[in-house]
């Protein structure tokens, strides 16, 4: 309604499809996915990084999502083991689907089908070599 | 018609003088037809006591009924719509628009302690689980192992 959006970021049907497309990504490409909806303290990317490295053991593995609506700012971070599925290319092409429906005002759609896009450029053949 | 007619033997001011007193004539018979016509209507509207019938006035109304007819009434008509029009954006709760300020609160889904659980799946090993240490044993001979500051990722801005 109004120009001032006091409390909750997300509507409880928007969080809950953010938490799907965070759970289906993780199911189909063994990347751990985490949102953070927030104003950034200093540099954006460095904060983003200390989020992303806050995740602590999963880090190395987890993909992290940084929306700074109030700046207009997008930081996808990738860990290191993350990274060989999630590369730069692919987080680019989600970087631009995501912007293109922030553009639009489309927050959570924006950020849930950015995870899509991670998610299925993440997709990669297991190979634990147990046998 | 008249000028037409007599038009080469009648000298032209006289010509003119017979053309407007025919449209003289015809003008006010034309509001003669007419008050004719519609006399019967004004027959009855002379006088207060003359009404026709079931034209009931009834009893006058308070001023405090006038402004709640024309006042209130009206009001709460517009108030209802607005209420019925917005509720559902009210409902919906805060909407993003690009260039609006963000004052919202900051959250972050799949926080360290918090994580979204995936509900099992292929990927689901101990190895990516969560909390988990390192990759270890066999799996470390097909991935390498993870050092600090070896992440990567891209920014952007709309």
């Amino acid at each position: 309604m109004g120009p001032v959006l006091a409390g909750e970021a997300f509507s409880e049907r928007q969080r809950g499809e953010i938490i799907r497309a965070i759970q289906l990504g993780q199911r189909a490409s063994g990347v751990q996915f985490s949102v953070y909806v927030g104003a950034a303290e200093g540099p954006p990317r460095p904060y983003a990084m200390r989020r992303h490295a806050e995740l602590g053991a999963s880090a190395p593995d987890s993909v992290l999502v940084f929306v700074d609506p109030a700046a207009r700012n997008l930081e996808i971070v990738s860990g290191a083991r993350a990274r060989r599925w999630v590369n730069d290319r692919a987080a680019g092409l989600a970087a631009a689907t995501m912007t293109s429906a922030f553009a639009a005002g489309n927050l959570a759609g924006g950020i849930a089908s950015g995870i899509n896009v991670l998610a299925e450029h993440a997709r990669h053949p297991q190979s634990l070599h147990t046998g | 018609m008249i000028s037409s007619r007599h038009g080469q033997l009648l000298p032209g001011r006289e010509r003119r003088a017979v053309r407007a007193g025919a449209r003289t004539l015809a003008v006010s018979a034309i509001v003669l037809a007419a008050a004719v016509v519609t006399s019967p209507a004004y027959a009855e509207t002379v006088g207060d006591d003359k009404r026709d019938d079931g034209d009931d006035p009834g009893a006058s109304i308070s001023t405090l009924e006038v402004i709640g007819v024309f006042g209130v009434i009206p009001i709460a008509a517009f108030a209802l719509i607005w209420l019925v029009v917005s509720l559902p954006s009210m409902m919906r709760g805060p909407r993003y628009r690009p260039g609006q300020n963000w004052t919202a609160q900051s959250q972050w889904i799949g926080a360290p302690g918090a994580e979204v659980s995936s509900g099992g799946g292929a990927y689901d090993t101990p190895a990516l689980g969560k909390g988990a240490p390192a990759l270890s044993g066999r799996v470390l001979e097909t991935e390498p192992p993870a050092t600090p500051g070896d992440g990567g990722g891209t920014s952007a801005r709309w």
